[in-house]
């Protein structure tokens, strides 16, 4: 019976532990909290190494908050390739690719850069915000190996951000893109 | 107090373990799950080298840098294979054809639990790999494929049993299947839960935001733009996904409302699918509710008649 009940306590301890990671993360991302003992006791058994080995082998670790809290922002990744003189040859958002499911596996990858908002300003030089700084580095090398003519390239990342319902119907209906972050390659 | 404990007991007994020789769900599960996997699979394999290869759009040491040790990804097979002589077009060009083969055996029922587990080693080695490239339809994949070892698959409308001539055998399945059942329960809980704890879901702003994220909407280009006028709709669509998922635990046990609740659920990921463009994530979503609830009859009914006669029983003891 009991070996029964185990793998559904597991989804239940991993479903509460996305649930705190979540509410945390969301209403208190830059305020200092101290965590319920419910919260450390899920984070202690998600983590604890045999559980862990489980859950990367058989795709358990993930959370079940989809669009939870809130749905989250997206970002746009823009490249500005530039011939030798300086002049814009081409613009684009993503490398090329031939079929549509990879353009979601790309775009999936955006939520992560959300830590780059998110963190406070004196914290913009974390190894973490280096390390994403460097894989945004390393997607525009590949978009601009993709056109040999290229001499230099700029890329920007954009926070995406559409209107809310409140400003929309309040006649403000135009989508903005709000410069995060700059790299020439 | 120990005769209440000891019937719950034989109850739980009784969900779990009483012998359900219904075998459709399995066949249907098994099928749809392989089919949903190679398509899956299909659809990004011309992009391969841009996503899961050394010429990936992030190099792999990059996108593994926090993986631990242990873990099996596909740059330490290709380093594995290329320490034995083998390069890295041919490594990939195997791994396609057992993913492929894997992938057909679940199909058609041809050893589908080993062809499960080791599809579930390549798939996870794949996806951790390139972990950047990884969405919520890779974990079901991987959880559906998990859930293939457990059950007995080819047992049922197989390949296996019509070249062997075996018969069909009864197997009793029903404790992986309770297991898979609570899954799906919780995991919708989960999934409603965190939704009411975020404000912008009751008051229509999310689902406003979903339906306008700049990747989503991008095959049918849909015009939401009339919604803004009406925010009733955008905050019953808010409150509706809220509690389709959350009481999906109540409903789908409670014969009388399972359909319609499967029904529900499943326009929930239709929509998903076409408005959001997650065709694959929404498609191994509705395998698993239709695997799990549509084929299923009266477990709860019974379970609650049976609480409903023990009440009654004190009641009469009582008096």
């Amino acid at each position: 019976m009991l070996a029964v009940l185990l793998l559904p306590s597991l989804v239940f301890i991993i479903g509460l532990k996305g649930t705190f990671d979540g509410y945390y993360g969301f209403y208190y991302e830059n305020t200092p909290y101290t965590k319920p003992l419910a919260y450390e006791l899920t984070e202690k058994v998600v983590h604890s190494a045999p559980v862990s080995l489980f859950l990367s082998y058989t795709g358990f670790d993930t959370g079940y908050g989809f669009f939870a809290p809130n749905v989250a922002s997206d970002f746009v990744l823009m490249f500005e390739l530039k011939d030798s003189m300086g002049n814009t040859l081409q613009q684009c958002i993503m490398p090329h690719f031939e079929q549509k499911e990879s353009m979601v596996r790309y775009t999936s990858m955006f939520n992560m850069f959300l830590d780059k908002i998110s963190q406070e300003p004196q914290d913009s030089s974390s190894q973490y915000i280096q390390y994403l700084d460097i894989v945004i580095r390393q997607i525009a090398q590949k978009v601009k190996s993709e056109y040999p003519g290229a001499a230099t390239m700029d890329a920007r990342l954009y926070l995406y951000d559409y209107p809310s319902l409140e400003r929309y119907r309040q006649g403000d209906t135009k989508e903005n893109a709000i410069f995060v972050s700059e790299y020439k390659i | 107090m120990k005769k209440i404990l000891n019937s719950m007991e034989r109850s739980l007994e009784q969900f779990f373990f009483a012998p359900d020789l219904r075998s459709e769900f399995l066949a249907f599960f098994r099928v749809s799950v392989g089919m949903v996997a190679l398509m899956h699979f299909m659809a990004t394999l011309r992009d391969f080298d841009r996503l899961f290869s050394s010429q990936s759009i992030v190099p792999q040491d990059i996108a593994t840098v926090f993986h631990p040790e242990w873990l099996l990804t596909f740059p330490k097979i290709v380093q594995f294979a290329a320490w034995a002589g083998i390069s890295e077009a041919s490594t990939i060009g195997v791994a396609q054809g057992l993913y492929v083969l894997f992938c057909l055996m679940i199909i058609l029922g041809l050893y589908s639990r080993p062809a499960a587990a080791l599809l579930l080693l390549l798939q996870i080695a794949l996806v951790k790999g390139s972990a950047f490239f990884v969405y919520g339809a890779d974990f079901f994949t991987s959880m559906s494929l998990f859930y293939l070892i457990l059950f007995p698959g080819d047992r049922f409308f197989s390949l296996r049993n019509w070249l062997s001539k075996r018969p069909e055998q009864a197997v009793n399945f029903t404790p992986v299947k309770r297991m898979f059942q609570l899954h799906l329960c919780i995991a919708y809980f989960f999934s409603g839960l965190d939704k009411v704890l975020g404000f912008n879901w009751h008051n229509g702003e999310s689902i406003w935001k979903a339906i306008n994220l700049p990747y989503s909407n991008r095959d049918f280009y849909f015009d939401f733009s009339w919604m803004a006028q009406y925010p009733a709709i955008l905050v019953t669509l808010g409150w509706a996904t809220i509690l389709i998922e959350m009481l999906y635990p109540v409903f789908v046990w409670i014969p009388q409302t399972r359909k319609i609740w499967v029904f529900f659920t499943v326009c929930m990921h239709l929509g998903i699918a076409l408005v959001l463009n997650l065709y694959y994530f929404s498609a191994i979503m509705i395998v698993w509710n239709l695997s799990n609830f549509y084929f299923e009859n009266g477990t709860v009914w019974s379970l609650g008649k049976w609480f409903k006669l023990k009440a009654f029983a004190r009641y009469q003891h009582a008096g």
